[in-house]
C-alpha cells in the first residue's frame, strides 16, 4: 500500500496531523484508534484567550518555567498560534467549558500568572480526542489500528515508509508512503511501575527514529508528578489547591504542599528516603467539595488504592508524568532525516524547557500536529520494504524462551527512578548505568512468544526501546547540569 | 484464586481476590502464558481493556477480581484473540454521520454524558439486538449522534437525524441492558428515546413501520377512531 502520509499514533497529536495533511493519509494505531494516553490528560489546554491576557505572557511564563533553556523565540510564535488552535477546535465541535454569558471559561494553572486553561469537563484529553477521531472520520482519514510499529523503511537515505505487524493476524505489513509522521508520544513509561503513562510510553518510535539517524535531545529533562498512587495513576494538583495535606506515616506535615512540582517531587522522595511512608490527606477538604468537583479522584483513590479518603489518607509518590525531551525537530515538525516528521510528546521542539507548564503538551500536541501533517514538502521516497526482516524475526521469536517482560520493565523503572529519577547525582547515575548492564544481557537472551494479539511480541519491542531511551536518558543526565526537573545532588 | 479465561481455558492466579483484572492479566502474561488481551491508561478512559466478567462488560482496570470468575471477551467484536477485541467503531460511526456537520456561530457545546464516551464497545457487547441484526448502529453511535444533534452549534441536525433512521433508533428494542454497562455512565437508551422524539419532530418516521403501510391505525387525532 502507498499513501502520501502515513502518521504514526492517533492520539491528539496524530489526528490534528491527519486533519491538516493533504493527500492520501493513514493512520497507525497499536490498539483501537481513540485507545490512547491522550485521553488521560485532565488538565485541559492553555492559550492566552482573555482581553487583560497577552501571548507574550503566555511565552514569558512558558519560558521563566522551563529554566530559561528553550527558545524564546520559538516559544512566542507558538503561544500566538495557541488562540487560533483553540478557535480550530472550537470549530470541530470541542467541547469546551463556557461560562454562564457564553464566552469560554479558563481556569487557573500553577505557573500561569493569568488563568488561560481552557477545559472540557474533567476529561479534556478524551472529548479532543473523541472529537478530533469523530472529524477524521468525516474527512475520509483511513485508519490501520491493531498494527505494531516494526520499522521505518530507509530509501535513499531517507523516510519512505514503515512496516508494521498486524496484530489480529499476527504478520508484517509494509507501507510506502511519501512522508511518515510520529505521533507516538513519550517515554515517560520507561519509570514503570513509577509512572502515570499506564501500558503506553516505551519511546518505541523515538528508538527507531534515532537509528533512522533522527536527534534524540534533552532526554533526561522528565517531568515527575508529586501526587500518584503507588499504581501509577496521579491524584490531581487540584487537590493540593483544595487544601489536602502530605503527611507520613506519623500523621505529619513535611512539606509545603504549595511547593512547584519538581520541589515537592524531591521533598517527598526524600522523606521515602529517609524511610518514611508518603500520604496525602483529603480529610482536610469539605466532603461537600470532594463529592462535587473531585469525584474522579475519590474513585481513582477507591478503585487503585483500595481507601475511601474520606477516611483515611491516601498512599502517594511522585511518578514519572511528560518527556520534555525526545525526537529533535524544527519548528514544522522536521526531523534530521528527510521524509520523517514528529510531533507532540515524542518531540523536543524547544518549547517546554526543562519543566513543562501545565496546559502546554495538549496544546503542543495540537499546534504540532498541525503544523506537521501540513508540511507536505518534506518528503523521501515512498518504498515498499521487504517483509523479509520482519518475517525472519517472527519465526525466529516462535522458537524463543519467553522472558518476564513485565518483572523486565519493573525492574528497569526502579533502576531509572530511584537512580537517575527524581533526584540524581553523579554517583546514583553511575550505578544506574552499571545496573543497566545486567538487565541487557538478560533482554538480548530472550525472546518474546509470538501468540495471540502479538502482545509477548509487542512488548518485546518496547522493552528493547526502553532500554535504549534508558541509556539515553542517563547518558544525558551525566553530562547535563543541573536545571528544572533535572536535578543532581553534590555525590 | 482460580478464574477461568476464554473459552473454557482455566488459570491459577497468585493473585488475591480483590485484585485488579488488569494485574491480574499482567502477572498471568508474566508467569508465561501467552494470552492476548489490551491494556491501556489503566485509569478508565481509554477504552481498551472492556471484557466480560461473568457475562457482564467491565474494564479491567477498574474490576476487582473474585474466586471462580469467568473472562470472555466482548461479544458481536469485528475482530477478536483471546480476550482482546475490535469493536468495529469506526465503521458505524461513518454510517451515523456522528460528527459536527456544520459549526453555527453561536451556541453552547453539548454537557451530557454522551459526551464522554470512551468507544470501549462495553454496551455493543451488551446489546441484544446484535443477536440478529449486525448491521444495527447500536448504542455507541448512537448515543454520538445525540450528542451531535443536541449541541446547540451543529448547524444541521438533519442529515444527523437521517442517518439513524435505517438500521438506528427503530431497531433498538429499549431493553436498557447498554446503560448499566457503560463505565462512563451513558445512558444510550434515553439518547435513542430522545432521537426518536426528535425524528417525529421533523416528520422522520420508522421505516419499518412506514413499510408496513405507515403508522396510520385509523385513529384520527380530530375524530376519534
Amino acid at each position: 500500500m502507498k499513501v502520501d502520509a502515513l502518521i504514526i499514533g492517533s492520539g491528539v497529536a496524530g489526528l490534528c496531523a491527519a486533519l491538516s495533511a493533504q493527500g492520501e493519509v493513514l493512520v497507525v494505531s497499536e490498539m483501537g484508534p481513540t485507545e490512547v494516553l491522550s485521553s488521560m490528560a485532565q488538565g485541559g489546554i492553555s492559550a492566552a484567550i482573555s482581553p487583560e491576557d497577552s501571548a507574550q505572557q503566555h511565552a514569558i511564563d512558558t519560558f521563566k518555567a522551563g529554566g530559561e533553556i528553550a527558545s524564546y523565540d520559538r516559544i512566542e510564535r507558538f503561544c500566538q498560534e495557541a488562540p487560533e488552535a483553540i478557535a480550530w477546535l472550537e470549530q470541530l465541535g470541542a467541547p469546551f467549558v463556557r461560562r454562564a454569558e457564553g464566552a469560554l471559561a479558563v481556569r487557573q494553572m500553577a505557573g500561569h500568572t493569568h488563568p488561560r486553561t481552557l477545559y472540557a469537563a474533567d476529561y479534556t484529553g478524551l472529548r479532543l480526542v473523541q472529537t478530533l477521531y469523530d472529524q477524521a472520520l468525516k474527512a475520509g482519514v483511513r485508519f490501520l489500528s491493531h498494527h505494531t510499529l516494526y520499522s521505518l523503511s530507509h530509501h535513499q537515505g531517507a523516510i519512505g515508509g514503515a512496516v508494521l505487524l498486524d496484530r489480529f493476524a499476527q504478520r508484517p505489513v509494509s507501507i510506502a508512503a511519501d512522508r511518515v509522521i510520529l505521533a507516538t508520544g513519550g517515554y515517560g513509561g520507561i519509570f514503570t511501575p513509577h509512572a502515570t503513562t499506564g501500558a503506553f510510553g516505551s519511546g518505541r518510535a523515538i528508538a527507531l527514529a534515532a537509528e533512522a539517524g533522527a536527534v534524540l535531545d534533552g532526554l533526561h529533562l522528565m517531568q515527575f508528578h508529586p501526587t500518584a498512587l503507588l499504581s501509577g495513576q496521579l491524584l490531581s494538583e487540584a487537590l493540593r489547591g483544595y487544601g489536602a495535606q502530605l503527611i507520613d506515616e506519623q500523621g505529619e506535615r513535611f512539606s509545603d504542599e504549595q511547593l512547584p512540582r519538581d520541589q515537592l517531587s524531591r521533598a517527598i522522595v526524600r522523606h521515602r528516603e529517609a524511610g518514611h511512608h508518603t500520604f496525602l490527606d483529603l480529610r482536610t477538604i469539605d466532603a461537600a467539595i470532594l463529592e462535587e468537583h473531585l469525584a474522579q479522584e475519590l474513585l481513582l483513590a477507591r478503585c487503585y488504592a483500595g481507601v475511601d479518603p474520606r477516611t483515611e489518607p491516601v498512599a502517594i509518590a511522585p511518578a514519572a508524568h511528560y518527556s520534555m525531551g525526545g525526537i529533535q525537530t524544527d519548528e514544522r515538525g522536521r526531523t534530521a532525516v528527510e521524509g520523517l516528521l514528529a510531533c507532540g510528546e515524542c518531540v523536543q521542539s524547544g518549547i517546554h524547557g526543562a519543566n513543562r507548564l501545565g496546559g502546554n503538551s495538549l496544546l503542543e500536541a495540537v499546534i504540532a500536529g498541525r503544523r506537521a501533517g501540513a508540511e507536505s514538502g518534506y518528503c523521501g521516497v515512498a518504498h515498499d520494504a521487504s517483509l523479509e526482516p520482519a518475517q525472519i524475526a517472527l519465526s525466529r521469536w516462535a522458537q524463543g524462551e519467553p522472558i518476564a517482560l513485565g518483572q523486565w520493565r519493573r525492574s528497569l523503572g526502579s533502576v531509572l527512578f530511584h537512580q537517575a529519577g527524581v533526584i540524581g547525582s553523579q554517583a546514583r547515575l553511575q550505578s544506574a548505568q552499571a545496573a543497566l548492564g545486567p538487565l541487557k544481557a538478560a533482554l538480548k537472551a530472550a525472546a518474546p512468544s509470538v501468540g495471540p494479539y502479538l502482545r509477548s511480541v509487542s512488548a518485546y519491542l518496547d522493552a528493547q526501546a526502553a532500554l535504549v531511551l534508558a541509556e539515553g536518558v542517563i547518558e544525558a543526565a551525566i553530562k547535563a547540569p543541573p536545571v528544572g526537573a533535572h536535578y543532581k545532588e553534590e555525590s | 484464586m482460580r478464574v477461568v479465561l476464554g473459552s473454557g481455558q482455566e488459570f491459577s492466579l497468585g493473585a488475591k481476590p480483590g485484585t485488579l483484572l488488569s494485574t491480574a492479566l499482567k502477572a498471568l502474561a508474566d508467569s508465561g502464558v501467552d494470552l492476548g488481551f489490551k491494556i491501556g491508561c489503566e485509569g478508565g478512559v481509554c477504552g481498551a481493556c472492556a471484557v466480560r466478567v461473568n457475562d457482564r462488560e467491565v474494564l479491567a482496570c477498574s474490576y476487582a477480581l473474585q474466586e471462580s470468575d469467568r473472562i470472555t471477551p466482548l461479544r458481536f467484536s469485528e475482530k477478536s484473540a483471546d480476550l482482546a477485541t475490535e469493536s468495529g467503531a469506526g465503521a458505524r460511526l461513518m454510517r451515523a454521520n456522528a460528527w459536527l456537520i456544520a459549526h453555527a456561530q453561536a451556541g453552547k457545546p453539548f454537557e451530557g454524558k454522551a459526551g464522554s464516551c470512551i468507544l470501549c464497545g462495553s454496551c455493543q457487547s451488551a446489546c441484544p439486538v446484535y443477536e440478529t441484526s449486525s448491521d444495527f448502529l447500536g448504542p455507541y453511535a448512537l448515543s454520538r449522534v445525540w450528542r451531535y444533534v443536541a449541541d446547540e452549534r451543529e448547524a444541521q441536525k438533519q442529515p444527523h437525524l437521517e442517518a439513524v433512521q435505517q438500521n438506528g433508533i427503530y431497531d433498538c428494542t429499549l431493553c436498557g441492558y447498554c446503560g448499566p454497562v457503560c463505565p462512563q455512565g451513558i445512558d444510550p437508551k434515553m439518547d435513542i428515546l430522545n432521537l426518536r422524539s426528535r425524528s417525529a419532530v421533523v416528520g422522520l418516521q420508522d421505516p419499518n413501520a412506514a413499510a408496513m403501510g405507515g403508522i396510520d391505525f385509523g385513529f384520527n387525532p380530530n375524530q376519534g377512531f
